[in-house]
């Protein structure tokens, strides 16, 4: 699922103040502007969707809306690379539903393909075959665009790539204010220093301010005072289904891909007036069918079905394996004083390192957001004909028993000054400029849709500044 | 070190199925064998057979079709259990465990089955 950011996610801060008030703020927030603009990105989110072959409809082409692609979303240069993806039967349903209840359904960006495609880097792929084996696998046909069939077929043709496979590099090692290598240990156990001239941390949220905690790179954050630094601002997506519907008639949800479906932004970022609104900005409701899997998706029912075990039971989860679906919601998450990662006192990794710890919980914020969301995601599907529908419990406290995706967010704010952040908005390290950190790691607060266009932008719009700039002059690039 | 035990299953339950050995090879079952032994890395005998028939209670072989015994779920659960998995390894639920926890049992399923049997008391 491949979405831009709306524009709003940018100037946060700034723009909630102005528009609400202090007061509306909440009282222990660490929420921050973004280091760039949707119009700094825009030219990456170009590139990164042409590479993968981004397949979607646009709704908003140079300022002019398009009815039938996201009218929210921020003037585009140009069209998605490839058409939507053809779309299930259950998706279906969602976009009329949707549309009669006066909502903006769009095809969900992809980073599967729905036509073959050759990127800018003359790599071709092709089209997805809907088999329903996607977002946990990898793409037996290279529909899906993954860096081993994007990236690496085009490294491997050059004289001065090497890449090392199972190694875990252990220390950045930093010498008077410059990063002069990495340590790492290999599968055999053997360790090396490799020297370095430039490193480029990318080794995901957690990691990447684990390897920095590690390495003593920066301050860590201290709860007690609330001041941005490395491990601050650790934010976990809102995402979870607000209501599983049931039906009378067979889906097919055994087919689909990760992204076959429609989502509405109608209650996204700040699209909504939140002025009599319990809470500050919102998230994306999407119906998609990226497979049913025999072993996870089976005995899900309905509450009219009593039995939990049994003849009963097992007949009736049968008939309604395919006959089961649910919305899928995501939102954005505020940073929290509270909220925070660092370096765990007990437990260990098999070198003897310190684990990295999340202190995480949910607010208010998400709470009210969650409990807005279920009604609307209800109401539509009773108007998409569901003839059981449950809603969402809430979302009470945070718990990591239960899967809510993989976007974690923060821990190395990319900010406009040294104080007030870990990374330039070039995701450079303020206090170690031959070191730059790349991923969501740099996001200062969670958007409601997911990051990785946002992450790719970010590391396309670093890369230009490397190749433009400095390479030709090593230094600090703001 | 306790005696190896073993698990008599009749072929005719798992006739025709593959079923993986402890070296996790695969091993194809004739339908002609009268019973076949399948070694327990977790459960003594008696205790496979009492969770077997509860998984049959849950999954019923019936007109709808096969069951947990067909599927040989009592292998994959003595297996998952003589696991790191089964031991929670992977959850970081080192003692002490917070007092205040003890009604939201931490842990997987397979923790508390676990403790259950070989400590006696649910966590």
């Amino acid at each position: 699922m491949s979405y831009r950011f709306l524009p709003d996610v940018f100037p946060l801060l700034t723009q909630t103040r102005e528009k609400y008030g202090e007061s509306r703020l909440p009282k222990n927030h660490m929420i921050r502007d973004w280091a760039v603009s949707y119009d700094d990105l825009e030219p990456y989110y170009d590139h990164a969707e042409k590479m993968m072959g981004i397949s979607g409809k646009a709704g908003n082409l140079r300022g002019r809306l398009i009815e039938g692609g996201n009218i929210f979303e921020g003037p585009r240069q140009n069209e998605y690379p490839t058409q939507p993806a053809k779309q299930p039967y259950i998706a279906t349903k969602f976009r009329d539903a949707a549309t009669s209840l006066g909502y903006h359904p769009y095809p969900i960006p992809a980073a599967t393909l729905s036509v073959p495609y050759t990127n800018p880097d003359c790599i071709s792929r092709n089209s997805c075959a809907y088999c329903g084996f996607c977002e946990r696998f990898g793409c037996m046909i290279g529909a899906k665009a993954q860096p081993s069939n994007t990236l690496l077929p085009v490294l491997r043709g050059k004289k001065n790539f090497e890449l090392r496979p199972s190694c875990w590099v252990r220390r950045i090692v930093v010498k008077d204010g410059r990063a002069t290598g990495v340590e790492y240990t290999n599968e055999k156990g053997e360790e090396f220093l490799q020297p370095a001239d430039l490193v480029l941390l990318s080794t995901f949220t957690m990691n990447n301010v684990r390897l920095l905690l590690l390495s003593k790179i920066g301050e860590p954050y201290d709860p007690r005072n609330g001041r941005i630094a490395l491990g601050s601002n650790l934010t976990h997506q809102v995402s979870h289904a607000p209501a599983t519907m049931f039906f009378e008639e067979p889906l097919n949800r055994f087919m689909g891909s990760g992204a076959a479906g429609f989502t509405i932004s109608d209650f996204d970022g700040d699209v909504l007036d939140h002025s009599n609104l319990p809470f500050l900005r919102g998230g994306i409701l999407r119906v998609f069918s990226s497979g049913m899997r025999p072993i996870a998706s089976f005995g899900v029912l309905p509450p009219s079905v009593k039995p939990t075990w049994g003849s009963e039971w097992k007949k009736a989860s049968t008939y309604y394996f395919d006959r089961t679906a649910t919305f899928s919601f995501s939102g954005e998450h505020l940073a929290y004083r509270e909220n925070f990662m660092d370096l765990d006192p007990t437990y260990k990794d098999k070198f003897g390192d310190p684990l990295l710890r999340f202190t995480l919980d949910w607010q208010e914020n998400e709470r009210k957001m969650a409990d807005f969301f279920t009604p609307k995601a209800v109401d539509i599907a009773h108007a998409m004909g569901a003839k059981e529908v449950v809603p969402f419990a809430g979302l009470r406290r945070y718990d990591t028993r239960r899967y809510q995706t993989t976007h974690i967010q923060g821990g190395t704010v990319a900010g406009r000054t040294p104080e007030d952040s870990v990374l330039n908005s070039y995701s450079q390290h303020w206090q170690v400029p031959n070191l730059f950190v790349l991923g969501a790691s740099a996001f200062p607060q969670s958007p409601g849709p997911n990051p990785t266009p946002t992450v790719l932008a970010m590391a396309y719009r670093t890369a230009d500044a490397l190749i433009e700039r400095y390479l030709k002059q090593p230094g600090t690039l703001v | 070190m306790r005696r190896r035990q073993f698990l008599t299953l009749s072929a005719k339950a798992v006739g025709g199925v593959l079923v993986y050995s402890l070296t996790r090879e695969p091993l194809l079952i004739p339908s002609r064998a009268q019973s076949i032994k399948v070694p327990l890395r977790f459960f003594q005998e008696a205790e496979a057979l009492d969770v077997a028939a509860a998984a049959a209670r849950i999954m019923p072989t019936d007109e709808t079709g096969p069951g947990a015994s067909e599927a040989g779920v009592i292998i994959y659960i003595d297996r998952q259990l003589a696991s790191a998995y089964g031991r929670d390894r992977y959850r970081y639920t080192q003692a002490p465990l917070p007092h205040t926890q003890r009604p939201r049992a931490p842990g997987s399923p397979a923790f508390q089955l676990f403790s259950r049997y070989r400590c006696g008391r649910q966590w």
